[in-house]
């Protein structure tokens, strides 16, 4: 049979075929949209928190000189100077019962996730100001919250920082005046482009591979054709060819899509195109590789879901990953998820040209996954 | 009257006695049910390597691959570029001064912190395109953070006023920016 016939029979399959046709170019445009629509905000992290104030409590030892002057100012700084912070209560605690009652509510209001952070201003703060002694300030921060674990340290060097601006406590002190190179500006949809080198590649790769890890494995007249002069390199070859076809047409259609909703890119739009391409290719030589591979549809079904689970998880946009054994380093570079990311973050945000070493590995690992395939299918055993 | 409860009795007996016979039976076919699942399963000799072997093999993966590990802190690699050296003009008095003594120390704190990597320092008085060079290091993703000490850092610290440290982070990947400010802030924590 010849080649042409063979990829005319594989459009007549795909399109009979309406839930992976649903599946592949309505399900992309509703989760651009929805992702569109949803995700219009900047990318400023708010921090809550409640501040119990001891600072009428008196002193005595090293400070003599009962003081509350300055605990007013630092609750003020909190509350309207800051811009990365935000102050849900304050407490004046003036002996230790309303500041064991204080502490108790907001205990609570950490445990609801009402306030990220517990601020507690120690009996000598106003006193050691006036000593021009480095106030402690005591914090306790929603342990279960990672992102508050990392962050709050150094944003609460912003109060602190406006505080010793205004008590004229700026000797023996530096700062850091963070700039940010390659970021989205505000007035794009900051998180929805910092998300497209992930999502991208994410539906492209999930809707490809289900697009083909079915198609030998569940298509029973397949086995009947070899009786015939097709050869099995021929049937591998026209699936190819169909596949990359309708991955074309979704490509674009994404493409499209992510351009309406606002993708801010530096780089060449045609090299950002390229390489949703080769991603839409890789996926269909997975596809194919799990279908050669499945000796049933449940099969090739699970193992896909294991496939996909794996390429996410060792993408190394999750999760940080370290790559130190070489093994390990080749295996994360067969996965496309770690080269799609990096070469549609420097197109975008970096406008680079495509990182070579990220497109080499991408379409190594396609040319290893359709051999594999090819393989696989040459030595698998079919009842006629 | 007591007949009639008799009666009743014996029937709510004899209808307890089928309910039993029939959940005796159900269990049974459910038994029967499982065992032939079991076989069908067991036919499947892929899909147990799959359903089995997979989950433990990417979890002990992610257990190689994983950096969440204490004894291996993942540095960020910076460079820093100092304009310390270069002259700095008062406003108020415009009494030039060439103070640079802070510039060293900040250096040696970034070298003592476990989270920076100081990949090379740029005098920028000497070297006119070190900020140019940084810019390249940063895009082409081999550096992280530039580190920028402004004209006059040492002067500031000298007279009693704050020390601003300029830093340029690769904002292209979300998960490292807070990563970055940390590790400067850990060099500032050891400057002081």
């Amino acid at each position: 049979m010849y080649l042409g016939g063979l990829v005319r029979k594989e459009f007549g399959r795909i399109r009979s075929d309406k839930r992976t046709l649903f599946l592949l170019f309505v399900i992309p445009i509703i989760l651009i949209v929805v992702f569109g629509l949803t995700t219009g905000v900047g990318l400023t992290k708010f921090f809550t928190s409640a501040i119990i104030t001891c600072d009428d409590i008196p002193t005595y030892d090293d400070f003599p000189n009962n003081s509350s002057k300055y605990d007013d100012t630092f609750i003020s700084i909190m509350q309207y100077n800051t811009s990365s912070w935000d102050l849900y209560r304050y407490y004046n605690a003036t002996n230790s019962e309303e500041y064991d009652n204080a502490y108790h509510n907001c205990y609570n209001f950490l445990k609801n996730g009402d306030i990220d952070i517990i601020i507690i201003l120690p009996a000598n703060f106003s006193e050691s100001v006036e000593n021009k002694i480095n106030p402690v300030l005591i914090y306790y921060i929603d342990g279960s919250d990672l992102a508050a674990i990392i962050a709050i340290e150094v944003a609460i060097q912003e109060p602190i920082a406006l505080f010793r601006a205004e008590t004229d406590m700026i000797a023996n002190f530096t700062i850091m005046v963070p700039y940010l190179e390659f970021d989205v500006p505000f007035w794009e949809s900051a998180i929805l482009n910092y998300a497209i080198p992930i999502i991208l590649p994410i539906i492209i790769l999930g809707t490809t591979m289900n697009l083909t890890s079915l198609s030998i494995v569940a298509e029973g007249p397949l086995p009947r054709m070899l009786v015939t002069p097709t050869a099995k390199r021929e049937i591998i070859l026209s699936k190819l060819i169909a596949n990359s076809a309708i991955m074309l047409l979704q490509s674009t259609e994404i493409f499209i899509m992510i351009s309406f909703f606002g993708l801010y890119s530096l780089g060449s739009l045609f090299y950002f195109f390229l390489v949703l391409i080769m991603i839409g290719f890789c996926g269909i030589c997975i596809g194919l590789f799990i279908s050669t591979l499945s000796p049933t549809e449940q099969s090739a079904n699970q193992m896909y879901i294991i496939m996909f689970i794996v390429i996410i998880l060792f993408s190394g946009s999750i999760l940080p990953l370290n790559a130190d054994l070489q093994g390990v380093q080749i295996f994360i570079n067969l996965l496309p998820l770690s080269n799609a990311v990096p070469l549609i973050t420097d197109i975008t945000l970096k406008g680079l040209f495509p990182n070579l070493e990220n497109l080499f590995w991408l379409n190594l690992s396609s040319l290893i996954y359709i051999i594999l395939a090819y393989i696989i299918y040459m030595f698998k055993k079919l009842e006629v | 009257m007591m007949r009639f409860k008799k009666k009743s009795l014996r029937l709510n007996f004899k209808k307890f006695i089928t309910e039993i016979t029939n959940l005796k039976m159900s269990i049974l076919r459910i038994v029967k049910q499982v065992k032939k699942e079991f076989q069908l399963l067991w036919a499947d000799k892929f899909n147990i390597i799959l359903a089995i072997v997979m989950p433990p093999l990417i979890i002990v993966m992610l257990g190689f691959t994983m950096t969440d590990d204490s004894n291996q802190i993942q540095s960020i690699p910076c460079m820093v570029v100092s304009y310390d050296s270069n002259t700095f003009i008062n406003e108020n008095d415009l009494v030039e001064s060439k103070l640079d003594h802070y510039a060293i120390p900040y250096l040696n704190a970034v070298n003592k912190s476990n989270l920076l990597d100081l990949v090379r320092f740029y005098n920028a008085t000497e070297e006119i395109y070190a900020m140019e060079q940084a810019r390249n290091a940063l895009i082409s993703g081999s550096i992280k953070v530039i580190l920028s000490l402004p004209v006059g850092f040492s002067e500031m610290l000298e007279w009693g006023f704050p020390g601003l440290i300029d830093c340029i982070l690769d904002a292209s990947n979300i998960l490292y920016i807070q990563q970055s400010l940390n590790a400067v802030y850990d060099s500032i924590k050891i400057f002081k």
